[in-house]
């Protein structure tokens, strides 16, 4: 019987790293078997396997640790055990080792994080000259996203309009426009580039989440929250609500599509087409 | 409490995840309040109401064995051919024949027609006799084909074995009764896309809507407006005419977009054959529920349990005997006939078909109006004038706070006044008239939506189709879209110093 811990002990472990490795392939991974669609979800990719490295080995280790002393347990039965409670020594080493692999996560990781949440880390586009971090060649938000039970609703500015400060994104965020062009559960954003949503919440607290990009942020009331992405390929990207915000939280399925900045544009004035439609000759079309 | 109970509330506690289930809806379609006002029976049988309810049950089935009829005005699915007889056919005629297809049902794609589909096979009947018949087939798990007695010979139910979409050939696990007359009818697969668009609108549309499409499912009561009751036939936002019913593509409309303002989101991201099927699907619920409506109706002013109760207790005998003949027997119920008759013929299949058609759909005759100041100007004129009356319920300020929300409103086809000041809409709930500041458009926000709201009134509402010319609409329109922004529609995209004197966030106005 013995034995059979020390069997179990060290094949458990093994069991666990072998799932581990044939996870992705059972698509029991990031979603979809894909790395990350943005190169700041890469980077962010990049920590989860640091992270995933360091429990990973600290994991094998007290495991061989643990069938180590299984073992000598077992075939040493005779021997008398060695009590160690109270010393000062190892307690000193068991926290300080910890904490400062945690302390090391923290600092690493802060870069990530102030590109993906601080306004001011966003690439220099996305900031407007005179704020910290600002730029000249200041491109504003392409959509305000609100939240609502149980949709998203997305207004464009004009394809005309040009933002040149963040005043003038404030009003526009402020007031609508009569020009602005709207959808329901459709946005799309042009590939390559950074782009920036501002998120806002009709009524409770919803979270935009587009798994492939790595994006995923809470839309609060009275907040209006910048996100942004750059997304690297052309493709429709599934797009969710991962706040449980109510009963038909699970109609909140939307999509995020990603393209060309050539077929960006002809979307958005074939949008402003069909949003101005006067029905004068398309009605029979209908 | 006591250590024992204490213990004994452990097995409760592991009950306790199934608490909740099993008290859902039973998956039955409900029937009309006014039917249940319908004389439940006389002494001598006769029952008005059983009538209405096993007419509609026949003819409609329930949710787990809906019923295809095809004398409705529906799209039930399925594919429908006639039979082709080769000179020489070189395949054994028994139990498989060719078949021409009817050019809506299959396109130049194959059809996907698996083995042991179900199909419905018509022999042509014998003389010249009608070929009109009140068929009607069950989907799904009961595939029972009925039919009244007619000229027509009984449809036969046969079971694909197998198609070549090649040759049009398709064969039958079992024979023909007889060897297949050229022209005579096969349908493939009936009801599939009634089926299909059943399991979606459970799916997604149930929880408001109700399984029976009264607008009264589980959440419903949470929600104001109200979900749409589908069952007066009346939906509000569409494309046609004042006469019209709603248009296919008005309700895919507002399925895809939802409505702004109220609690129906957007499906944007249904399939093109998921979106087909739930309107066709919502189309049936409203053409059963329609009918219901108007057999109860119609029976009501004469067989309503309150009139024979009534007759009865005044001992006026001669009137009961007159119920309780008229009841009794079914053959001699001529009235009835026609009163069937008129609820499917005019009331669902004329009325719906109409409003399919090209002239059902509201075009302007002008295009749109530039939305300069001037147009603006005659729009309020418009507005504010008597002419369009819009001022009346939408107010001065276009708040939605006209004279007419503080006044006492005549309910509809009586001369009895609502308890409640303010506006009703036909399914009896208290509306508001829009508030037109808020940029919140219900039925989309193109301006020919905006253009046959005015045009053509909002159906089932105090809103009526405006007695105005097209050019003028569009000034109204012009006017009413300018509405929510404090300069004109042609401002200046970056004129920030016009647009910041208007106080209130985007997200706030909503409410
Ligand atoms: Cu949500």
């Amino acid at each position: 019987m013995k034995y059979f811990w020390v069997f179990f002990f060290a094949v458990f472990p093994l069991a666990v790293l072998g799932l581990c490795f044939a996870a992705p392939s059972m698509n029991w991974w990031f979603p979809y078997g894909n790395p990350a669609m943005t190169p700041l979800g890469q980077q962010i990719d990049g920590l989860f396997y640091l992270i995933l490295g360091i429990t990973g080995a600290t994991f094998v280790g007290t495991q061989i640790a643990l069938v180590y002393v299984l073992w000598r347990g077992a075939v040493d039965t005779e021997g008398k055990a060695h009590f160690s409670h109270g010393s000062h020594e190892l307690e000193v080493i068991w926290t300080i080792v910890p904490a400062g692999i945690l302390l090391f996560i923290a600092l690493y990781q802060m870069d990530v994080w102030a590109n993906y949440r601080i306004k001011a880390n966003f690439p220099s586009g996305l900031v407007a000259a005179g704020e910290e971090g600002g730029h000249a060649e200041f491109s504003g938000p392409i959509a305000e996203v609100t939240a609502r039970q149980f949709e998203w609703r997305i207004r464009y500015p004009s394809p005309d309009r040009v933002f040149h400060n963040e005043r003038e994104v404030r009003e526009w965020l402020r007031n609508p426009q009569p020009d602005d062009l709207h959808t329901v559960n459709d946005l799309h954003s042009p590939t390559q580039e950074p782009v920036m949503i501002y998120l806002r919440t009709e009524d409770v607290q919803h979270s935009f989440f587009v798994p492939e990009l790595r994006v995923k942020q809470d839309a609060v009331p009275g907040l209006v929250i910048p996100i942004w992405w750059q997304a690297l390929k052309p493709d429709e990207y599934e797009w969710t609500c991962t706040e449980l915000c109510g009963w038909g939280h699970y109609k909140m399925k939307a999509r995020v599509v990603a393209e060309p900045a050539e077929d960006y544009e002809a979307f958005l004035e074939s949008l402003r087409e069909s949003q101005f439609d006067d029905g004068f000759q398309t009605a029979s079309a209908e | 409490m006591s250590r024992r109970a204490q213990l004994l509330l452990i097995p409760l506690l592991g009950l306790l995840p199934f608490a909740g289930c099993g008290s859902s809806e039973p998956a039955a379609f409900r029937v009309r309040e006014d039917v249940g006002k319908l004389m439940k029976g006389t002494k001598s049988g006769g029952k008005a109401r059983a009538k209405v309810e096993e007419t509609i049950e026949r003819f409609y089935g329930s949710p787990s064995e809906l019923r295809v009829w095809e004398r409705l005005p529906i799209d039930f699915g399925g594919y429908r051919g006639r039979v082709v007889v080769p000179e020489e056919p070189d395949y054994n005629t028994k139990s498989a024949v060719t078949i021409a297809w009817d050019a809506g049902d299959v396109g130049e794609e194959a059809p996907t027609i698996a083995a042991g589909t179900r199909a419905i096979y018509r022999p042509l009947a014998p003389a010249a006799a009608p070929a009109e018949s009140e068929e009607e087939t069950t989907t799904e798990e009961g595939n029972e084909v009925v039919s009244e007695p007619v000229a027509a010979p009984e449809p036969v139910e046969m079971t694909v074995a197998g198609y070549d979409h090649e040759k049009g050939l398709l064969v039958f696990e079992q024979a023909f009764p007889s060897p297949p007359a050229a022209g005579a009818e096969i349908l493939v697969d009936p009801g599939a896309k009634l089926v299909y668009g059943k399991h979606l609108y459970l799916e997604h549309c149930m929880h408001c809507h109700g399984v029976t499409g009264d607008g009264n499912g589980p959440t419903a009561r949470y929600l104001n407006p109200r979900p749409r009751d589908y069952r007066n036939g009346v939906f509000k936002f569409t494309s046609t005419g004042t006469p019209y019913k709603a248009h296919r593509h008005d309700l895919a409309l507002v399925v895809r977009n939802g409505i702004p303002g109220t609690y129906m989101p957007s499906f944007l991201l249904l399939e093109d054959d998921e979106m087909d099927a739930i309107v066709e699907y919502v189309r049936w619920l409203a053409c059963r529920g329609e009918q219901e409506k108007f057999l109860a109706d119609n029976l009501l002013g004469s067989f309503s349990q309150e009139a024979y109760d009534a007759a009865d207790k005044e001992g006026k005998q001669a009137l009961v005997e007159e119920f309780e003949a008229y009841l009794a027997s079914d053959d001699e119920f001529d009235s009835w006939t026609a009163i069937f008759k008129e609820s499917v013929d005019d009331q669902l299949v004329k009325k719906w078909n109409d409003a399919q058609a090209e002239a059902a759909v509201i075009v302007p005759d002008v295009p749109r109006v530039e939305s300069t100041p001037e147009s603006v100007a005659r729009g309020r004129a418009l507005y504010v004038g008597g002419k369009a009356k819009c001022v009346n319920c939408h107010g001065p300020g276009g708040k939605g706070d006209g004279q007419q929300t503080r006044d006492f409103q005549l309910v509809k086809g009586t001369t009895k006044t609502h308890p409640e000041p303010g506006l009703y809409d036909d399914w009896g709930n208290q509306i508001q008239p829009r508030n037109l500041t808020l940029g919140l458009y219900r039925g989309g926000r193109r301006p020919i939506d905006v253009f046959r709201r005015i045009k053509a009134g909002i159906k089932g509402t105090p809103m009526p189709a405006a007695a105005i010319s097209d050019a003028e609409i569009w000034d109204l329109v012009n006017y009413v879209m300018s509405l929510p922004y404090e300069t004109p529609a042609a401002s200046a995209p970056n004129d920030a110093a016009a647009t910041a004197a208007k106080p209130t966030a985007a997200g706030d106005t909503e409410s």
